[in-house]
């Protein structure tokens, strides 16, 4: 294969990394978006994937205007949120969250056990009414089971309350255990929460414990654009809850869309750990917030036909709609994302974005590891470890090749995670807590969630 | 007499007694039906509650429908408006569009969703019956004798609602042209379920179904009869039809509540365009997301006595307000939430009588039986002991007129023999025998005449004529005088007094008469019952007289008893001694009338000591403690 030394002088040896454009203000916006590929030359002659690092990354700076909160926290107080004084610490969380909450603020509280209540409808926060709100959380007290569902229902409703644009409207669902009154499966509350967001409300949800169902609680919170934390002790809740906070406190972008179209002969494969909307040669995702200081990173996984040496191709291009929260203005940002072919390993290998790879190494990972948690519910341990152990490796030698602080303590952790759940193998109550610890671990990777529990 | 008037009044406790039993039963008869009543009542006002509930349930969900159908009436038949609405819209889960005639185009055949639906898209049913087997998918899920079966009466009544439904047009032109005539081709939603008011009666499960059948059948017949004349169009048109094109044939837009095995998965559609020839836009709706809206409209505070619950086509419970239920508590109330937007759902009610607020009514009857009960049995106390106390007063009367009969019979026996043998033997008697006959005869006047004052003084305290006459007395002058009187005819009985007197007056304010019978009263007693005892002690002190004898004494279970009148300790006739019984009553009568009073001094010592306490004087003066002994 012949060679286009022009072409591949004409600055091939980088991403092509070109903004196109339609920035309404340049100037204002502190949303910013990306799309690298892993490797800018692939090699030539051969069908192959290519990973693309789209990320969307906001200043701090966003953070100086705090947006308005309108605020549920549907709190669990089932039988099973009594003893080492859970109900206590989450009232004491929910009273910190709270006092977290400016003038402007709205705060409702939903309690939940066989029935869901709305023990404080929403309401303007104001230091006059602050002592009666306290009170009236501090009120909560025990009941019996869990419905999760009409808890979620009620806060929901009650967002839906106040549904005036400049909101952040947020559910922080707390819970201990499983939910056993109404639609209680991860599927069922995941489409709850694929339709909350669509109201944009999200759920972040907080598992304590050991006893709550993780995958209920990711898929809730994933679907919803929420954020997941575990807490196996109660003490961690309130700051927990002023992680939360201070996240949707400072939310630089509202209503996220982003489109992505592959030419003809490219076929979009899907965003790791996510699901989206495929059609034909699109890709569709929607986020319902990016905070302040964060940085949202997808993989995008595309098939490559196999091209010719020297060549160069389009491979996507991506476009974002968003409404700059500080701004209160909408934008788009156009990117498209370009790759060369050659047939020279060493320059595919040279090309390789080292900051692009760390992550996909670790999204990577982190399905791994949920794939090695899948076998092992299914009790085939062994090929769980083998799959948990590959992970390891991956990072391992990302680490190696990258020099990613990241991947090096993400790889430090899935080596823990070998060894924890190869002692808990035989008991299932540890396993639950292992399962839980590395499926939290996994959602925030995968959701490059702000504030990271590891 | 007296027999007869205790049985009397037994006989009246009893009948008082019976009359109270059965005015307890009745009460609590009667407590009984008012508490059936109340439940009855609460009963009554969940079933409207729950009513309303379903209403407003029914009527959200109305609404819902309607906006989603003309948010899907507003998508065109393109991918993107179909995702640009399910991406904008939180119940939307997916979308689809499908030719005039409802061949689905968008998703792919091979789709999840096209797998999903394909009984809708592509089952085939019979063109001829299209109408009444359109809803088989929401009718029976599963097995249809099953279905019944565990279905309740008010569900069964219900499930009768969704009947075949007759063809629009042109049969209903045909056999009722008149009124057809004004009306669009377009089927409004309700109309899927035709009304019938004989089926929303309550009738048995087996009864509800042949009648249904029956229903059916004959709308069947009915169908199959208006088409019949014109074998020609039954000929053109095709013996199978697409369920979906069934469904959308002559509308524009509509509602499909669909099952997807157990998974609740309902349509909505809608033509794009007005003309009944455009294409079709349609969206499967996410139920979770349906649920949601519907649970903020439970009634958040029902009383802890009511209960309703949201149950889903699996009896799965998915919320429910009011109180906690057992286990097996039966329901009140169980109707479907919508057969046509939510088939298969239920809402049951409780009425949890174990929290029902205490029968107030109930406790008043309690505590009214109660009272009357005590009041009975106070009454009866009271009665009876009256019938006691009379009886041993008559008993103590009758004894008291023996008593008294022989206590006159005895003196008067003595002065009537006394008295002829001095008229017969005057003069053969010495002048030593006509004396102590003559003697004789006064005392035993005197006797008499004491018996008689007794029993007029009794009288007259008893009803409250004794007149006083206080006047101040110095008790150590009067004194030394009654005893020295008395002495004279003690002596006859070999007794004596023996005075003691303090060295100083004591002066006190009584009748001197009255005083001097109740020494005269004590004295006489004391021959009675103490003669061997030979002296008469009496002491004056500055506030009471001790009277004591040396006698045997009064024995201790009469010492509470020797006051009250007629009371004698051996009252028989035989007795050794006589006496009416009244000496001691009327001398502390007389006492206590004048502010005195006479007191049975303990049992400490042999014989009998009575103290007569003295009345207060204003001038009481500081007695000496010294006294004096004179024996006189």
């Amino acid at each position: 294969m012949k060679h286009k030394p022009g072409i591949l002088s004409a600055g091939f040896a980088l991403a092509l990394l070109l903004g196109t454009g339609a920035q309404a203000n340049a100037n204002a916006t502190t949303v910013t978006l990306r799309a690298e590929p892993e490797k800018n030359i692939l090699l030539s002659g051969i069908g192959q994937d290519a990973m693309i690092k789209i990320s969307i990354e906001t200043s701090a700076a966003a953070n100086e205007q705090k947006s308005r909160v309108n605020l549920c926290i549907a709190l669990d107080r089932s039988g099973s949120m009594h003893g080492m004084n859970k109900i206590q610490n989450a009232r004491a969380a929910a009273v910190a969250a709270l006092n977290m909450l400016g003038e402007n603020d709205r705060f409702s509280l939903v309690t939940y056990d066989s029935r869901a209540r709305v023990l404080i409808p929403s309401t303007r926060v104001t230091d006059a009414n602050r002592r009666e709100l306290t009170e009236k959380i501090n009120a909560v007290t025990l009941g019996g089971s869990t419905a999760l569902f009409a808890g979620v229902s009620l806060a929901a409703n009650e967002i839906a309350k106040c549904r005036e644009a400049g909101f952040v409207n947020r559910i922080v669902l707390l819970s201990d255990g499983q939910a056993n009154v109404g639609p209680s499966s991860a599927q069922e509350l995941g489409r709850l929460g694929r339709g909350l967001v669509k109201e944009g409300v999200s759920v972040s949800t907080v598992g304590v414990g050991s006893d709550y169902n993780e995958n209920l609680m990711t898929a809730l919170a994933q679907n919803s654009d929420g954020n997941f934390y575990f807490v196996e002790n109660s003490r961690d809740l309130s700051l927990i809850f002023e992680k939360e906070l201070g996240s949707a406190l400072a939310v630089a972008a509202k209503d996220v869309r982003l489109r992505i179209v592959c030419p003809p002969g490219i076929t979009p494969k899907g965003i790791l750990g996510h699901e989206c909307r495929i059609h034909g040669q699109e890709i569709e995702l929607d986020f319902n917030q990016i905070y302040a200081g964060h940085s949202k990173v997808l993989i995008l996984q595309v098939g490559l036909p196999a091209a010719e040496n020297g060549t160069e191709k389009t491979i996507a291009s991506v476009k974002m709609d968003y409404l700059d929260n500080a701004l209160k203005k909408e934008f788009s940002e156009n990117r498209s994302v370009h790759l060369a072919f050659a047939s020279d390993q060493s320059k595919v290998k040279g090309s390789l974005n080292k900051a692009v790879s760390a992550d996909v190494a670790l999204q990577q990972s982190a399905l791994l590891r949920e794939q090695a948690l899948a076998e092992a519910d299914k009790g085939n341990f062994s090929s769980s470890r083998k799959i948990m152990e590959s992970a390891g490796t991956l990072l391992r030698k990302n680490a190696a090749i990258t020099n990613a602080p990241a991947v090096q303590k993400e790889a430090d952790i899935a080596a823990e995670e070998i060894r924890k759940l190869e002692k808990a193998k035989s008991a299932p109550s540890s396993y639950s807590r292992v399962r839980k610890e590395i499926i939290g671990n996994s959602f925030q990777i995968r959701n490059s969630q702000l504030f990271k529990q590891k | 007499m007296k027999w007869k008037l205790e049985h009397t009044i037994l006989l009246l406790f009893l009948c008082a007694g019976t009359a109270a039993a059965v005015l307890g039963v009745f009460a609590f008869r009667l407590a009984r039906h008012e508490e059936e009543f109340q439940k009855q009542q609460m009963a009554n006002l969940l079933r409207s509650e729950c009513k309303v509930f379903a209403e407003r349930c029914r009527d959200t969900l109305e609404s819902i429908k309607r906006e989603l159908i003309r948010k899907a009436a507003g998508t065109g038949p393109e991918i993107r408006a179909i995702d640009r609405a399910v991406r904008t819209e939180p119940l939307f889960a997916e979308g689809f569009f499908t030719t005039a005639d409802g061949l689905l185009r968008y998703p792919a055949p091979d789709s999840a969703f096209a797998r999903r639906y394909e009984e809708l898209f592509t089952g085939m049913i019979s063109a001829r019956h299209a109408e009444s087997e359109l809803f088989a998918n929401i009718v029976v899920p599963a097995d249809r004798a099953a279905y019944l079966s565990s279905r309740t009466l008010a569900k069964r009544d219900d499930s009768s609602r969704i009947l075949p439904i007759l063809p629009a047009s042109p049969l209903k032109r045909k056999t009722a042209p008149g009124k057809s005539a004004g009306k669009t081709p377009e089927r409004p939603e309700g109309s899927a379920v035709r009304p019938n008011a004989a089926f929303r009666k309550s009738l048995p499960a087996p009864a509800a179904l042949k009648q249904m059948q029956a229903q059916r059948q004959s709308t069947l017949n009915e169908i199959a009869a208006a088409k019949s004349p014109s074998a020609s169009e039954a000929n053109r048109s095709p013996a199978m039809i697409r369920r979906f094109e069934a469904i959308i044939r002559n509308r524009n837009s509509g509602y499909i509540p669909w099952y997807n095995g157990n998974r609740f998965t309902p349509l909505v559609w809608a033509r794009s365009g007005t003309a009944s020839g455009g294409a079709v836009c349609g969206f499967e709706l996410e139920t979770t997301m349906l649920l949601a809206k519907l649970i903020p409209l439970f009634p958040d505070h029902l009383p802890s006595y009511f209960r309703i619950e949201f149950l889903d086509a699996k009896d799965k419970l998915i919320h429910s307000s009011g109180g906690e239920r057992q286990g097996n508590t039966e329901a009140a109330l169980i109707m479907p939430f919508s057969e046509q937007l939510l088939p298969n759902y239920q809402i049951r009610a409780y009425l949890l009588t174990d929290h029902l607020p205490r029968n107030s009514f109930h406790s008043i009857l309690w505590m009214q039986l109660a009272s009357l009960c005590l009041i009975i049995l106070l009454a009866g106390g009271i009665a009876l002991f009256l019938i006691r106390k009379q009886a041993g007063l008559a008993r103590q009367k009758t004894h008291f007129v023996s008593q008294v009969s022989h206590e006159l019979k005895t003196p008067l026996t003595s002065i009537r023999m006394y008295s002829e043998l001095l008229k017969d033997h005057v003069s053969a008697l010495s002048d030593e025998k006509r004396k102590r006959y003559l003697n004789v005869i006064r005392e035993e006047s005197e006797r008499l005449t004491r018996l008689v004052d007794n029993v007029l003084d009794f009288g007259r305290l008893e009803t409250n004529r004794r007149k006083y006459h206080p006047q101040p007395l110095d008790l150590t002058e009067i004194l030394p005088k009654v005893c020295t009187n008395a002495n004279d005819l003690l002596r006859r009985s070999g007794m004596e007094i023996r005075l003691t007197l303090p060295d100083g007056p004591i002066p006190v304010s009584l009748d001197r008469d009255t005083l001097t019978q109740i020494l005269h009263n004590l004295f006489d007693n004391a021959c009675k019952y103490a003669g061997a005892g030979k002296y008469i002690d009496v002491t004056l002190y500055p506030d009471s007289i001790l009277v004591r004898d040396h006698g045997p004494g009064i024995p201790a279970s009469a010492r509470n008893k020797i006051f009250r009148p007629f009371y004698r300790i051996d009252n028989s006739l035989s007795a050794e001694t006589s006496g009416s019984g009244l000496g001691l009553a009327i001398s502390r009568r007389l006492l206590r009338d004048q502010g005195g009073d006479l007191v049975l001094e303990p049992n400490n010592h042999r014989g009998a000591g009575f103290r007569i306490l003295l009345p207060p004087n204003p001038a009481d003066h500081g007695a000496d403690p010294l006294c004096r002994t004179t024996k006189s």
